[in-house]
């Protein structure tokens, strides 16, 4: 079997699994505890939650501890509109996660007005246009920071300093981008990350944000790490997360070399395929590869390659009329290509023998067309 | 007598799209019958619909009897058009 779906979910890092069954096993006690091995679970929690805001360059107290990005994204949409209700207009992106939809479907069940800033020609947020767009009433622009089909970087950074300059908040939800590129979150309210993209465990997750945005918490209860998310506090899980996002920093040169290796290996092997057209661009991070097969049907080729033991994925299922991507139709204007994308993840796990694999069953693929 | 039954979930982009543009409709003409299903809350009904994999979905019934079936997110007029011309 050969996975290649790491923009999915990551395999957690063995030395990742280790620290989160060592901090279980020793630190299980409450850290709400008001006993030794309770005021020892606390101290090893404020080390993990010292430790994530480093990796965020932000303040403890700006570190919510969820249980996955779709909670994050759901208490920063939510727990805004619940703060600010007056205030009914929020821009986002066609290209969101499904948990931030749904935030704004909820929402706009009760009346908001939800605007999608449009791409430009590259893919990208047509930031003039998002200019334009921000009104008295916006409550929060809301936008993602790496395309999760064809992995093109969004540039959250200035679209934050256009929000700011209406005064208006912005969230960005960063799960595809945290250990595979650079960002600065200095004019960014909220953020969305999640420990099993970057070989961590499922179960745990991340809304950073800043000290000054008010929010109200969706879930009420006893005292966890903030008072911003009520829950007995995941002592092993956040010191996993934790530790997978400092190797992520340690090792983010030797990782990020291997997987621009892996991508320019691939995309000289597939490029000999004329059947074969590439989606992501200039701006995509090496770790997405978008790609288009002439005359294909993703459901039935998802299932072929699936048989030869090949792991990876196509677009979301619901992405509108005639079944077209949005990403890759922004980006190419075909709808041929926008309907036949596959979106195949590397990470520095993957080897180049696994990818002459990947070549030779397409090739095999193309024939059966 | 007409009934618009709408199918969608709240994941999809489109069909968040396609929210006002169906309540412009619904408020236009109120004298059809309008019903609206959740893709996931909603399976038991949906399931046997048998709808495919896109969504928002509208199916149109004259007298109880289908007539029509149309999906995916498209502008106003179109989906008027759409609905109107059966």
């Amino acid at each position: 079997m050969i996975y290649l779906d790491y923009s999915a979910s990551t395999p957690i890092d063995q030395r990742v699994a280790d620290k989160w069954m060592s901090v279980e096993t020793t630190y299980f006690a409450n850290a709400n505890s008001d006993h030794v091995l309770g005021r020892e679970s606390k101290r090893i929690n404020d080390e993990s939650i010292r430790s994530i805001a480093d990796y965020f360059k932000v303040l403890p107290k700006e570190v919510i501890i969820t249980s996955s990005a779709v909670e994050s994204n759901n208490t920063a949409i939510k727990g805004l509109a619940l703060k600010y209700p007056l205030k009914r207009h929020i821009i986002s992106s066609a290209l969101e996660h499904a948990s931030l939809i749904g935030a704004l479907s909820f929402l706009d069940a009760s009346d908001y007005k939800i605007e999608t800033c449009p791409l430009d020609e590259e893919g990208r947020f047509d930031l003039v246009a998002l200019d334009k767009m921000i009104s008295s009433d916006t409550l929060l622009v809301t936008l993602i920071a790496v395309d999760s089909e064809t992995g093109i970087r969004q540039p959250i950074e200035e679209a934050a300093k256009i929000a700011h300059q209406h005064g208006t908040l912005f969230h960005t939800d960063i799960t595809q981008l945290v250990g595979k590129g650079h960002f600065d979150l200095t004019d960014i309210d909220m953020a969305t990350a999640s420990a099993h993209k970057v070989y961590g465990p499922k179960g745990v997750a991340v809304l950073i944000k800043k000290a000054k945005v008010p929010l109200i918490p969706l879930l009420h209860g006893g005292h966890s790490f903030t008072p911003y998310r009520a829950s007995t506090p995941q002592n092993g899980l956040v010191a996993a997360y934790a530790y997978a996002l400092k190797l992520s920093d340690l090792e983010f040169d030797e990782r990020l070399l291997k997987v621009n290796q892996l991508n320019a290996y691939l995309k000289d092997k597939l490029s000999q395929i004329p059947e074969i057209h590439f989606n992501s661009n200039k701006h995509s991070i090496p770790h997405l590869f978008n790609l288009s097969i002439k005359g294909s049907r993703p459901e039935e080729g998802l299932a072929y390659f699936s048989n030869h033991g090949l792991c990876f994925s196509s677009k979301s299922a619901c992405s509108g009329q005639e079944e077209l991507s949005n990403s890759v139709y922004a980006i190419t204007k075909d709808e041929k290509l926008a309907a036949s994308s596959y979106r195949i993840s590397l990470s520095h796990l993957t080897t180049t023998d696994e990818l002459d694999t990947l070549v030779g069953v397409m090739k095999a693929y193309l024939k059966t067309l | 007598m007409k009934k618009i039954v709408i199918i969608s979930a709240v994941w999809c982009h489109a069909c968040l799209t396609m929210r006002k543009r169906n309540k412009a409709l619904k408020d236009k003409y109120s004298d059809w019958t309008w019903v609206d299903y959740d893709l996931d809350l909603d399976d038991e009904i949906v399931e046997p619909l048998k709808i495919g994999k896109l969504i928002p979905v509208y199916i149109i019934y004259e007298n109880n009897i289908e007539v029509k079936r149309i999906a995916g997110e498209m502008n106003l007029d179109v989906l008027e058009r759409e609905l109107t011309n059966v």
